[in-house]
């Protein structure tokens, strides 16, 4: 189907790239139907688009990338909800908050995006952990990171960005997600 | 809404698992315990409401901004 959004025009998006959220994203409840798109700009940030809304795209990071030590404990409801029943089937993705000023980006880890692979159904998780905050600094652990990539990828050729939507399943799973039982 | 009122010392007990106690009680401030299994994830109100703030932050970002983003991020 095609998908009107707000930054990269008229995109086509087929079922495997779509992403229910059935409760919604927090503050956004009317919103179940996404899809995530990569604007092709390298920089490893993708964009939660939902298919309801053009205006409404939330930017979104791998958390690993900045924070290797992340870990996110699901409760058994959580993980019931989600239909995970092998938690290696998931991935774990922080919605960014990106001002003007691009080096004060900030990830939420306090609530972040888990997805069943497998079933293409997600969740806004809220995470017990006190140290984890909404607006996590970020832009250095993922300048640094982006540095490491171009430098290892020696004669990257240079390429006009294409946007264009991912495939859930081809997604790799972040073995980010743990069970709190 | 379900209303009761309970006096310092007394409880409420929701399902089989979990017991809110009132703890203290000091003008405007009452301090509650909360007895529930592991899993039971337990949140103050504002939490929610910083996520949904920061969410509705997260949205805003430009097309502008995210299209300088791989000069600034690679720069």
């Amino acid at each position: 189907m095609i998908v009107k959004t707000g930054s990269f025009g008229q995109i086509t998006v087929g079922d495997g790239e779509i992403i229910t959220i059935p409760q919604g994203i927090l503050g956004f409840p009317d919103y179940r139907k996404y899809c995530l798109i990569d604007s092709g700009d390298d920089t490893l940030v993708l964009w939660l688009q939902s298919m309801e809304d053009p205006a409404v795209a939330f930017p979104v990071l791998e958390p690993k990338i900045f924070k290797p030590d992340y870990t996110v404990k699901l409760s058994a409801a959580e993980l019931r909800e989600l239909k995970l029943g092998n938690i290696n089937q998931s991935t774990v993705l922080s919605i960014l908050t990106i001002p003007a000023d691009i080096t004060q980006m900030s990830a939420n880890i306090k609530a972040p995006i888990v997805i069943n692979l497998k079933e293409q159904i997600a969740r806004q998780v809220v995470l017990q952990e006190n140290e984890y905050g909404v607006k996590h600094p970020m832009f250095s652990e993922l300048r640094v990171h982006l540095m490491t990539l171009k430098s290892r990828r020696m004669a990257a050729e240079p390429r006009e960005p294409v946007a264009c939507p991912v495939a859930i399943k081809d997604i790799p799973p972040a073995l980010t997600v743990k069970s709190l039982a | 809404m379900l209303v009761l009122t309970r006096k310092l010392g007394e409880s409420i007990a929701i399902d089989d698992h979990i017991k809110i106690v009132v703890v203290q009680i000091k003008g405007k401030q009452v301090r509650l315990g909360i007895q529930a299994p592991k899993e039971t994830k337990i949140h103050r109100e504002e939490v929610y409401v910083a996520i949904q703030d920061q969410n509705k932050e997260a949205v805003k970002t430009t097309a502008a901004v995210a299209g300088q983003m791989s000069k600034i991020l690679k720069g």
